[in-house]
């Protein structure tokens, strides 16, 4: 039977979680910024360790003054994909709630950090301090490009790995 | 509620429903779920699309195919669990059936008595609209998020550029020309507020004349007690000497609201000892008033940009309130576009949405600035005035409103005028409550709709009862031919010429359990314009089949004339009813006749002479009722291929003392000979009628004065009282 795994994308309105879902899954970029509403359902395979893995990705509405996270849809995700927009500072403020909310609905879970547009250098607004006050493991920290692909494939393939570790994938 | 009704009419009518609705529905029944009725296409497409393997059972296994509905299951079963509970519904998630169509869908989750139910509604119709109206937002949100981070960026700066020119020897002398030409604003002070250095964009911001100047010892603490309110902590912090900074409100020196980014950032000398602060300001009031449009957004329709139903009721509701408090009228004009739909079937979305804003545009043209204009959805607005004089007024308002509406609107190659039904009702006297005044608004605009269209209704008791009625009506309808409440009456119409021809017209009569006997004129426009006319037209076309063969085998061979609508031209297959309807009841075509009205050569006439030919070739006969009423043009008559004409009772009534009438029912009688086509004259109450068409040629009347409409059984026994006795 084939393992398969449950991937929530969540953030601050438009930091790329729909971007980056469409670079992982489709390879496609676009510049265009096309607000989600509610949920998009995407599904990728992934190798590891000879063995595939099939990621259900759950895009998930951005948190605005509109939104909240509805926190049922957390429910039984394996891994958290947590993107902030290292041009946008108050992104980083909705992390840390969202950090807050996943850690009192979920356990058993692990996260990686996805600083995104890490190629709009000039308009980066995230120094190291910033970035190390999350308090997330620095392995589980990328920069990412869904414009450029930079990193994006090694972030999600490190979820992966977090969350089968070999003893899981072997079974 | 029945589920699973066993009877077979509502399982059709339940499954009618959902399918109208666009829902899949299923019942949770032992950890299975079981589909009520047909799922849509749309959603067996997504769900073969979506699950592994071929499903064989009536199961389906939702939480196989669509991870969404596996999760919302949990709380689902919270629902199903108890009764009483409110139904849960999941928020929206989408699905591609392929790479262009993406499908909207929400999940609802209730508990109807014992079942357990799971609705898949689609919502993809609804959700352009919605995704548009959080995109404009989201937009404009990024765009203040991005300005207020670069105001803060370049503060930050700034600050840090005067601190280093301080330090290089521990003086702001000579910082003026660095600030005066910068935009943001710029204070120095010692700690104890006294100034030393601003510039020109701190007196802009707070229009200080020139004696105030300097003299603003007071400027920090004005500063440190306005943003008390939202920081309670920021005396202790420029205390303690540290750097803050956030957003508040203040005053300039015209006592004007304004908004304001700070960051006040202490100096400390070689000592380490508090000397100075440098506070950088900038007027962030254009952005706080966006922040406020993007709330506002939401209840802005995205294209008209005029206010939605939510923002309309709220309006509604807070000044009904404020005109309860003053003792104040205020009116509310309901208005719906005439035949949008229509327009929007014909022209597409996007020029809908046109005409929409045009009609939006010419709304504002036509009212003050303080009037309320807000866009219901679809093709309706309202628009609420304040402090109304008089109903005369009113009726100007509402005229000029009618009157700019009906203008040509112009789509490039071609134009298009538009109308409007509005109706009227005002607070206090048509409602004491939003939702009364709303309804009985939309009553006047309902009854100015059945008045002819582009024109304006006050709200009545007159209105409202008629309306009323006529929604009775309309519902009526609905389940009429269900209940077997339809009857067909049988009008004989008598040959002058020829004997023991026998020619009916079948009439159909409505009875009402609740309002009696029903007659056409009162409930066919309405069948007309809801489309079941369709299904009574089958209805009669049957039962009068029926009862030619019932009179054939009772040994009366009669022609039996039915009545088919323009409808049944258009949006049903005519020809294939009526040959069914002949072949099953085994009725020679001859005996059948059908009538048709002029306004069904209205939409094509080409169409209709070749459906009427096809029904010609099946044998049935054709003729042309009320002919006189509509748009009867002598010469179009040669072109359509009818064996009858029936002159309208409204010619007859007047004969034979108005000349005018008179020579009209002469020169249809002429032509028609001439063309070969028999004359009917209906509605003949009096011998001198009768004489005088006797006397013209005409081949057949109808009318009280030979026989009120019969029942079957009042026919047969006619029948059997004119049979020459043996």
């Amino acid at each position: 039977m084939r393992l398969s795994k449950k991937i929530c994308m969540v953030g601050a309105f438009a930091v790329g979680k729909t971007s980056l879902v469409r670079r992982f899954v489709d390879s496609i970029f676009s510049e265009k910024y096309h607000t989600t509403i509610g949920v998009k359902i995407d599904k990728r395979q992934v190798e590891l360790h000879e063995n595939s893995v099939q990621l259900i990705l759950w895009d998930i509405e951005g948190v605005d003054i509109f939104t909240d996270l509805n926190a049922s849809y957390l429910r039984g995700a394996s891994g958290i994909i947590l993107v902030i927009d290292g041009t946008r500072p108050a992104t980083l403020d909705t992390a840390k709630e969202l950090i807050s909310l996943i850690e009192n609905t979920i356990s058993d879970y692990r996260i990686v950090v996805l600083f995104n547009k890490h190629d709009l250098e000039q308009e980066w607004a995230m120094p190291a301090a910033l970035t190390d006050s999350l308090n997330i493991d620095k392995d589980s920290i990328f920069f990412t490009s869904a414009k450029t692909g930079e990193n994006v494939e090694e972030a999600f393939q490190h979820l992966t790995e977090l969350i089968c570790p070999p003893e899981v994938v072997d079974k | 509620m029945t589920i699973n009704p066993g009877d077979n009419t509502e399982k059709e009518l339940l499954a009618g429903i959902l399918l109208q609705l666009d829902i899949a529905a299923f019942e949770y029944i032992e950890g299975k779920l079981i589909p009520i009725s047909t799922p849509p296409n749309w959603f067996d497409e997504l769900y073969l699309l979506n699950i592994d393997h071929q499903h064989k059972s009536s199961e389906y296994l939702l939480s196989e195919a669509f991870p969404f509905i596996e999760n919302f299951i949990y709380d689902a079963k919270n629902i199903w669990q108890c009764s009483n509970q409110q139904p849960l519904r999941s928020g929206l998630w989408s699905e591609c059936l392929d790479d262009l169509y993406e499908l909207n869908l929400e999940a609802i989750a209730m508990k109807i008595g014992n079942h357990s139910l799971l609705l898949i509604a689609n919502e993809t119709s609804h959700f352009e609209l919605r995704r548009k109206v959080y995109q404009n937002a989201r937009n404009l949100a990024l765009k203040n998020e991005r300005l207020e981070s670069s105001i803060q960026l370049h503060q930050r700066q700034l600050q840090q550029q005067l601190e280093k020119l301080y330090k290089k020897d521990n003086s702001f002398d000579g910082v003026d020309d660095d600030i005066e030409n910068e935009s943001t604003a710029v204070l120095i002070c010692r700690h104890d507020g006294s100034v030393e250095v601003f510039n020109k964009a701190l007196i802009d911001i707070y229009a200080m004349s020139e004696e105030t100047r300097l003299s603003e010892k007071s400027l920090l603490k004005k500063w440190s007690e306005e943003a008390e309110r939202q920081y309670p902590e920021i005396h202790r912090v420029l205390q303690s000497g540290q750097h803050w900074e956030g957003e508040f409100e203040t005053f300039d020196n015209n006592h004007r609201k304004k908004w304001v980014r700070l960051m006040i950032a202490p100096v400390f000398d070689q000592n380490n000892e508090l000397e100075h602060y440098i506070c950088v300001a900038n007027d962030i009031s254009n952005i706080k008033l966006s922040a406020k449009e993007i709330e506002l957004l939401t209840q802005i329709d995205p294209n008209t940009h005029l206010p939605n139903r939510r923002s309309f009721w709220n309006y509604l509701t807070e000044q009904i309130d404020k005109s309860q408090e003053t003792g104040t009228s205020l009116a509310l004009l309901y208005l719906d576009l005439d035949h949008f739909k229509q327009v929007n079937d014909d022209l597409g979305p996007e020029q809908a949405d046109f005409l929409l804003n045009a009609v939006a545009n010419r709304l504002k043209q036509c009212l003050k600035k303080q009037d309320f204009i807000a866009h219901l959805g679809g093709d309706e607005f309202a628009v609420v005035i304040k402090n109304i004089v008089d109903q005369q007024s009113l009726s100007k308002i509402a005229q000029r409103i009618r009157e700019n509406i009906y203008r040509d609107i112009s789509f490039g190659d071609f134009t298009l005028n538009v109308s409007t039904s509005i109706g009227i009702a005002i607070y206090p006297q048509h409602g004491l409550k939003p939702n009364l005044l709303v309804k009985n608004a939309d009553y006047a605009m309902y009854h100015a709709k059945e008045m002819g269209r582009n024109q304006f209704q006050f709200s009545s008791p007159y209105s409202k009862r008629h309306i009323k009625r006529k929604i009775h009506i309309e519902q009526g309808l609905k389940s009429a031919l269900s209940n077997n409440e339809f009857k067909l009456l049988y009008q004989p119409q008598i040959s002058l010429e020829k004997q023991g021809q026998h020619r009916i017209e079948a009439l159909i009569r409505w009875h009402h359990p609740n309002h009696g006997t029903i007659t056409p004129a009162d409930f066919i426009s309405i069948a007309e314009e809801s489309g079941i006319i369709i299904d009574i037209g089958r209805w009669v076309l049957e039962t009068a089949c029926k009862e030619i063969k019932s009179l054939n085998k009772k040994g009366y061979s009669a022609k039996i004339s039915i009545n088919v609508s323009p409808k049944q031209f258009k949006y049903s297959s005519i020809i294939d009813e009526v040959k069914a309807a002949l072949e099953y009841y085994k009725v020679d075509p001859s005996q059948l006749e059908l009538e048709v009205t002029e306004s069904v050569f209205l939409d094509d006439l080409e169409q209709v002479i070749k459906q009427l030919e096809l029904l010609k070739g099946l044998g049935v006969t054709l003729a042309l009722d009320d002919f006189g009423t509509g748009y009867s043009s002598l010469n179009y008559i040669k072109q359509l291929p009818i064996d009858i004409l029936k002159i309208d009772r409204s010619f007859i009534s007047e004969l034979p003392f108005n000349r005018h009438g008179c020579t009209i029912v002469e020169s249809i009688i002429a032509m028609s000979h001439q063309l070969s086509i028999e004359v009917v004259a209906e509605g003949i109450e009096t011998k001198e009628q009768l004489e005088y068409l006797r006397n013209l040629g005409c081949d057949f009347v109808q009318g009280y004065l030979f026989y009120a409409p019969l029942s079957s059984e009042e026919l047969i026994s006619l029948y059997q009282s004119l049979q020459p006795k043996q």
